[in-house]
């Protein structure tokens, strides 16, 4: 069917569509059929056809379906499309949908007539559209009314000019503000702030609409004369820092806003810190040229405004610009040691960070290796606490093969297990992979290798590894932490805890694995870990994972009829599970094992069945 | 628009030593409030309760902006609130005050918190073998590291349909409904079939269909695979459908799900939002859906529209019950009528209403409304419920007198309960009644059925938008002129009669 509908003609396809249209059959059938000719793409475009006559049929049921194919080009075969002229037809069927409120219709066939009648040309067509709007938009329409009518003009092509914004606004301020702004037009050039309106919003009281409309059409000579005003006549700080905000540009467009912002600054001094905090993103990062950055950083040095000083290299300066600052300051010995450990505070931290629609990006400095030495010498609490995060190693970055040496000489652990945690998903591993290798093998014969490997690999965060058989393979450290002392583990219950509460997957596995040892130490920790690894059974898991997951299991159920009782009720619910890969047959085996090992658990239809001959 | 600035000290973040860890939220500090506690069990579920309420504030379909999570400090319970961007989807979190080991004074109050994506992922370093404290304050984290990443005041603005949606889909928690108590593995068959099978056309809606004597069971459109819900009983005497939309967002509570005691559905009505209470030991997560995203949900007047025009509500009584529930931090409606010496019935008004303005949530674990302020000032009502033309049209219907009520009458089902009373426990018939209005207006049949808390149930009309839309955008002009013509004269007779032993005394 598919393939007889992609080699349709497009007058075959017309063809097809007229003639279902006049068979006598009821309106759910001809939904169904026409449905499967909805599937060639040329359907959309004899819409002028179909659209008056199924929407005039049953427009509750052909709603859905006219307004998923809707279209106003016409395929012409090839890559040839063409739009279809408005036609009375059409025009009957506006009136009607329009009659009947149908917003979403309305506003579909409204911009086609209003498109066919500018050419297709959508400059041209934007005067029709402002026509349109203002013979719509009566001073008679209820308030209700009058949001269905905008809704119906509710188009992206609609973009208003200050005549016709200052009309809808004049009648109802409330519904007009919204869509005067969401249909305010691009600008190409220089923005000009509409000044009748937005007075008619002053005066009308209507701030929010006012400052909206200023923010979003004031050009950047007149928002730095405006906020240099208000500098000069606003003397309370709280309103001045109100007013700013209100009349901040929506977007700097090509601007640097640190010139104005410098300016505030000279003029008010720490009065408009507040405000400039907020905006310092509009400050030009260093490769778009250098602003007026430097300027501010060299007045925030000069004033000693410390917050401002540690903002703007946090936010604004590049990773040399920052390192410097940071070992400059760790190398400090002029400073009192206070005054460089706030200093140094308070340049620890994220710089910018965007959350939203399912992910978040967040950007820190890295430390330079020379700085992340001078630091630890300077103050190691401040590495490992504040500046960790900086600390960041790449496959292709240098790494910190210099502070891995001085932290294995210093024994700092929990620096060090920060970057085992990094080096160990790295399948060409550098040198100074092979220390912590070493390093961590030697701990196994002082008996501290337990907690302290597992201090690894809980810092390793989830998603790190993506190719865990070549890094294993390249690895050595991979490979010892993983693959070569699943035993060791067992010597602490608080190490085999970070394993399967880690955030990576492979680390979680590790900890099933351990638990899953025919060790009666296992048995008594997956026994403990119980709660977690129950989870294991109705958790989305790779097989290979749950595999494990459910040899601990099978230890945990193997000590005692009450856990036994527990897991196995778990058992049964998780082969309900639809999943596709879930080891069905393994989880059948769990069951058995715990029958086997438990008969009293057995239920009616498990008990064994022995047949003699008769 | 409305615009949030908020104003933090710190960024919020988990500092993870190797043998403690401390989780600082950092709350705005114009709204002050302190909680500090040591942890002392369930780490790791608390760890999956907070990611599973990071994913849904990023799980929208858009980039719509959205409040930081709202969190309130109450002596017996710490409650997050968080409300995603395309207005899909609400979580309320309410973690036992058990949980913890209580550090210093409580200031209980409401605040927003810095949650950002960052945080999210350092939550995954919660671990058990780590003791592990949660501060909750302005100052964010302890002063060895105040200043790092410094003080800021983000500023987010809101479109008014945002907060329509999160205050419509609170006050539809309070609305009354069906309960079916399910397990979790049979909630998590139904989202690991999703999750396999795709469904790119509609019909997509999940159906509860409730038989008598029998389990529920859940469908699922277009497949109609059949989903039972072991022990899922209902107590309905007639067969029931309830049809549902919003499926796709009920993959936010899969992570709880395997560790969860059970889950308490509230269905609310056709179309309507449905509620998940995933029950964790000490952590309650709620999940509301409302089965839409975006502009359909709160474009279109909806479900509160079925309590037809809002009610006007003395204001000294309204601010008095404010004060009242900032003062005992949660109240039922038989509680707030005794200490205002009013009637029920407007007690949850009041109660309702200041759900509706942002001063309320509703507890649907425990039954009670609790205060808590949505903002630091008080939300313009006005603006976030504007004017509906199906409200505007029933107005003109009752005006021109274009109304007829042919029929009025309560249908009564009767239930009998053992209730504690100062003399022991005494066993009543409890009387639920609805009202049946039936009339002809402007011309059109309608009928209403209308429940005892005075919303609209169900109900029919010969008119194109009912036809269409059924409930689906709330009631039709003709619906809310029949409902405003009857309801509010209703008199209710008494709720309850003796019986058992008592009847004959």
């Amino acid at each position: 069917m598919e393939e007889r509908l992609r080699k349709m003609k497009p007058a075959e396809l017309e063809r097809q569509v007229k003639s279902l249209l006049v068979e006598p059959i009821d309106d759910r059938e001809l939904r169904a059929r026409l449905e499967e000719l909805a599937g060639h793409f040329g359907f959309s475009g004899l819409t002028s056809f179909w659209g008056p006559r199924l929407f005039q049929r049953n427009r509750l049921l052909f709603r859905p379906l006219i307004l998923a194919r809707f279209g106003t080009h016409q395929w012409r075969g090839g890559w040839k499309w063409s739009p279809v002229r408005w036609s009375p037809e059409l025009e009957s069927w506006l009136r009607t949908a329009d009659a009947a409120d149908e917003l979403e219709l309305t506003r579909r066939l409204l911009e086609w007539r209003l498109l066919d009648r500018s050419g297709w040309n959508h400059r041209k067509a934007q005067p029709l559209f402002r026509q349109e709007l203002r013979a719509r938009i009566r001073p008679e329409l209820t308030p209700g009314q009058r949001g269905h009518e905008l809704r119906k003009l509710d188009s992206f092509l609609l973009a208003l000019d200050e005549e016709t914004a200052l009309e809808l606004y004049r009648q109802d301020p409330r519904a007009a503000a919204p869509f005067i702004l969401k249909h305010m037009p691009w600008i190409y050039g220089k923005p000009v702030l509409w000044e009748d309106l937005f007075r008619q919003a002053v005066e009308g009281k209507d701030e929010d609409f006012a400052w909206k409309l200023y923010r979003r059409q004031v050009d950047y000579p007149r928002w730095e004369k405006d906020a240099l005003e208000l500098c000069r006549t606003i003397s309370a700080p709280d309103r001045l820092l109100e007013a700013l905000e209100q009349r901040h540009p929506a977007s700097a467009r090509g601007n640097d806003m640190g010139t104005g912002m410098l300016r505030l600054l000279e003029q008010r001094g720490r009065e408009v810190l507040p405000y400039v905090f907020r905006h310092l993103r509009d400050v030009w990062k260093p490769w778009l040229g250098r602003g007026s950055y430097g300027k501010l950083l060299e007045l925030a040095r000069q004033r000693e405004w410390l917050d401002l000083w540690s903002a703007l290299l946090r936010v604004c300066a590049d990773p040399g610009e920052f390192n410097r600052e940071v070992r400059g300051l760790a190398e400090n010995r002029s400073l009192t040691e206070q005054e460089v450990m706030l200093r140094l505070l308070s340049l620890a931290g994220i710089s910018r960070e965007w959350n939203g629609a399912g992910f978040g990006i967040a950007q820190v400095h890295l430390l330079e290796e020379a700085t992340a030495l001078a630091l630890y010498e300077r103050s190691p609490t401040l590495l490992r606490g504040p500046f960790r995060t900086h600390l960041q190693i790449s496959p292709w970055g240098p790494g910190y093969p210099k502070l891995v040496r001085l932290l294995l000489q210093k024994e700092d652990e929990e620096l060090l297990e920060f970057l085992a945690s990094r080096y160990l998903a790295f399948p060409s591993p550098p040198v100074e992979v092979g220390h912590l290798a070493d390093h961590y093998a030697r701990l196994k014969d002082a008996g501290a290798f337990a907690r302290r490997a597992a201090g690894v690999l809980g810092r390793v965060p989830a998603y790190l590894l993506f190719n865990y058989h070549e890094v294993i393979r390249k690895n050595r450290l991979a490979r010892l932490l993983f693959e070569r002392s699943a035993e060791d583990y067992l010597e602490d219950p608080r190490a085999v805890a970070d394993l399967i509460e880690g955030s990576e997957i492979h680390v979680q596995a590790l900890g099933y694995r351990v638990l899953g040892l025919a060790d009666p130490r296992a048995s008594s920790l997956a026994v403990e870990h119980l709660a977690l690894l129950l989870g294991t059974l109705l958790r989305p898991l790779h097989r290979p994972t749950r595999v494990l997951a459910l040899r601990a299991l099978e230890r945990a159920a193997s000590t005692d009829l009450e856990v036994a009782r527990r897991v196995l009720r778990k058992a049964r619910q998780a082969m309900a599970l639809p999943d596709k890969r879930y080891p069905k047959e393994k989880l059948l085996g769990l069951i058995g094992a715990i029958l086997g090992r438990f008969p009293d658990l057995r239920g009616p239809c498990e008990q064994p069945m022995v047949y003699r001959a008769s | 628009m409305i615009a949030v600035v908020f104003n933090y000290a710190t960024p919020s973040a988990l500092e993870s030593g190797r043998d403690r860890a401390l989780l600082g939220l950092t709350g705005d500090g114009r709204r002050p409030v302190r909680m500090h506690g040591k942890v002392r069990r369930n780490l790791f579920l608390l760890r999956f309760a907070l990611r599973a309420l990071g994913e849904l504030i990023w799980s929208g379909d858009s980039w719509a902006p959205f409040l930081d999570p709202i969190i309130t400090v109450h002596p017996d319970r710490l409650l997050f609130e968080a409300f995603n961007g395309d207005q899909s989807a609400y979580a309320l979190v309410t973690l036992d005050m058990d949980l913890f080991e209580l550090e210093g004074e409580l200031q209980p109050g409401t605040t927003n918190i810095d949650f950002t994506a960052w945080l999210w992922g350092a939550l995954g370093e919660l671990r058990t073998s780590r003791e592990t404290r949660l501060r909750i304050g302005p100052e964010g984290l302890d002063l060895r590291t105040e200043l790092a990443g410094g003080r800021f005041e983000p500023r987010v603005e809101l479109p008014e349909s945002w907060f329509r949606g999160f205050l419509e889909l609170q006050g539809a928690m309070a609305m009354a409904g069906t309960r079916l108590s399910v397990r979790p593995v049979d909630l998590l068959s139904a989202i690991r079939f999703l999750r396999y099978s795709k469904a790119r056309m509609s019909p997509r809606a999940m159906r509860y269909e409730l038989e008598p004597d029998q389990p529920a069971r859940l469908v699922l459109e277009p497949w109609e695979h059949v989903v039972p819900l072991e022990g899922a009983g209902h107590g309905y005497a007639e067969p029931r459908t309830i049809r549902v939309w919003g499926r796709r967002r009920l993959r936010l509570i899969e992570p709880l799900l395997p560790f969860a005691d059970g889950i308490d559905v509230y269905l609310k009505g056709r179309g309507l939002p449905h509620f998940y209470a995933v029950k964790l030991p000490d952590i309650t997560f709620v999940l509301g859906l409302s089965g839409w995203s975006g502009r359909s949900w709160t474009q279109e007047a909806s479900f509160s529209l079925l309590a037809g025009r809002p009610k006007a509500v003395d204001p000294t009584r309204l601010e008095a019950s404010a004060r009242l529930l900032a003062e005992r931090f949660h109240l039922q409606e038989a509680g707030l009528a005794a200490e205002l010496g009013i009637e029920p019935s407007e007690a949850g008004r009041l109660l309702e209403r200041l759900v509706r303005s942002g001063r309320a949530l509703y507890d649907v674990e425990r039954r009670v409304f609790r205060g808590r302020e949505l903002l630091h000032e008080p939300l313009d009502e006005a603006r976030i419920f504007p004017p509906d033309p199906r409200l505007e049209a029933a107005e003109r219907i009752l005006e021109e007198g274009r109304l007829q009520v042919e029929l009025c009458e309560p249908q009564e089902t009767r239930r009998q309960r053992r209730l504690p009373s100062p003399d022991g426990r005494i066993t009543r018939e409890l009387i639920y009644r609805d009202w049946r209005v039936r009339g002809r207006v402007a011309g059109r049949q309608t009928e209403i059925v209308v429940g005892q808390l005075g919303r609209i149930l169900f109900g029919t009309c010969e008119c194109t938008f009912f036809q269409e839309n059924l409930l689906q955008k709330g009631p039709c002009e003709h619906m809310l002129a029949l409902y405003e013509a009857a309801v509010p004269g209703l008199q209710d007779p008494p709720s309850s009669a003796r019986a058992g032993p008592e009847a004959g005394a």
